[in-house]
Order: C-alpha cells, then structure tokens, then sequence
C-alpha cells in the first residue's frame, strides 16, 4: 500500500487527477497482464483520485499465487508499471494555498523499464 | 460532428491551456499526431507557447496511450498531458 508521504514543510495535502476512461482500461489490462506473466490466482488494485490528506493510502496492490516469489514479483510489476503508465497526476497542495505538480522521476520509468520483455 | 476531433488536456497542461477539452476539425481524412500539432500550434499561440514549453508531452488516442507518429482520424478522442505520475 502506498501512502501520501509527510514531504516538505507546508505539504497539506496531494490531489491525483486522472483521466477517466483511460485509467480503467489502463489499470484493467496491467491486471491481466500479471495475472497471465506471474500465473497469479488473485489480483486486487485500487488506486484513489481526488484530494488525500498526508497519511492517506493512495494505491493498494494485491497479488495471491500458488508459491510467494509469483505474488511478490507480480506485486512489484503492478505498482512500477502504473506509477508511470497509468493516467494520474499528483498536484502537492500547501498550508499556503500554493499547488505544485509532482514532475515524473527517471528512476521510476528506469523501474519500469525493466519489466519490458 | 463525426469529422472532428475532441482534444483533452490534463493537469499541469490542462492549466497552462487554461481549458480542459476542445473539438477541433481534421484539414485531412488522416494525419500523424506531429502533423496535426504542427497545424494546431500554426492557428493556436497559447497552445504553441505551452508545448514549446513542455519537452516532455505524452499522448494518448482513444483513451490508449499513443506517440506522436500514430494516426489520428475523424471522431478519435485524443489527450495531451505530462509524464504521468500514479502511484
């Protein structure tokens, strides 16, 4: 599960907007993706949109399969591959009204990428 | 009307755009997404200045993440937006 992490000073609160439509498509197709690569029996996703406090769950990945080393990697999989390809955007709301968009880090398309087959 | 496109605009972008959709008419049956950017920023100066601005535009055609050399036809749904950032 990932959390909104207590960032810099003044950090209120994050705001993830997405692209309806998109995300469900997007999110749908990673899930089968791991079902079918990691011979998963089970495979839960959830990821919120809108306005979280600092604290809040954002994403939940969960994976079952017949032996853990499956379930662990398929879990990896599901959260490298949808920080960078699914439609959602983090904006970082301050005390001071201010809203900053989280710019995409290379180390995360670099995790990404290493699932590429 | 069937011939136009409809363009979304998301976050960062969608602000600078200072608008989140608009629906705009091919010159052609079918062009690259570059070629049709190419156009838009001839007629659009905001438009222009924003993706000058923003190396790094990502875009999707039918709700199904894209690049610049696919094709975009009469009655698609496109969407520009910054590298995406979930999770």
């Amino acid at each position: 599960m990932g959390q909104v992490r207590d960032g810099p000073d003044g950090l209120e609160s994050l705001t993830l907007e997405h692209y309806p439509g998109m995300t469900e498509k997007v999110l749908t197709a990673l899930a089968d993706e791991a079902v079918r690569r990691f011979s998963l029996t089970g495979c839960t996703l959830i990821h919120r949109v809108g306005t979280l406090p600092v604290g809040a769950p954002i994403v939940f990945v969960g994976t079952s399969s017949a032996h853990r080393a499956e379930a662990l990697a398929g879990t990896n999989f599901l959260i490298d591959r949808l920080k960078t390809g699914a439609p959602f955007w983090k904006c970082e709301r301050y005390h001071d009204g201010r809203c900053v968009w989280v710019d995409a880090r290379e180390a995360d398309d670099k995790a990404s990428a290493l699932w590429d087959e | 009307m069937a011939q136009d496109v409809t363009i979304f605009y998301f976050a960062a972008l969608r602000e600078q755009m200072g608008r989140e959709r608009e629906t705009v008419r091919l010159s052609e049956p079918s062009v690259t997404v570059e070629a049709f950017l190419t156009e838009l920023r001839q007629k659009d100066a905001t438009l222009d200045t924003v993706f000058a601005a923003a190396p790094r535009i990502r875009v999707a055609i039918n709700q199904t993440l894209a690049t610049f050399h696919d094709t975009v036809k009469p009655g698609d749904e496109l969407a520009f937006f910054p590298p995406m950032t979930g999770g």
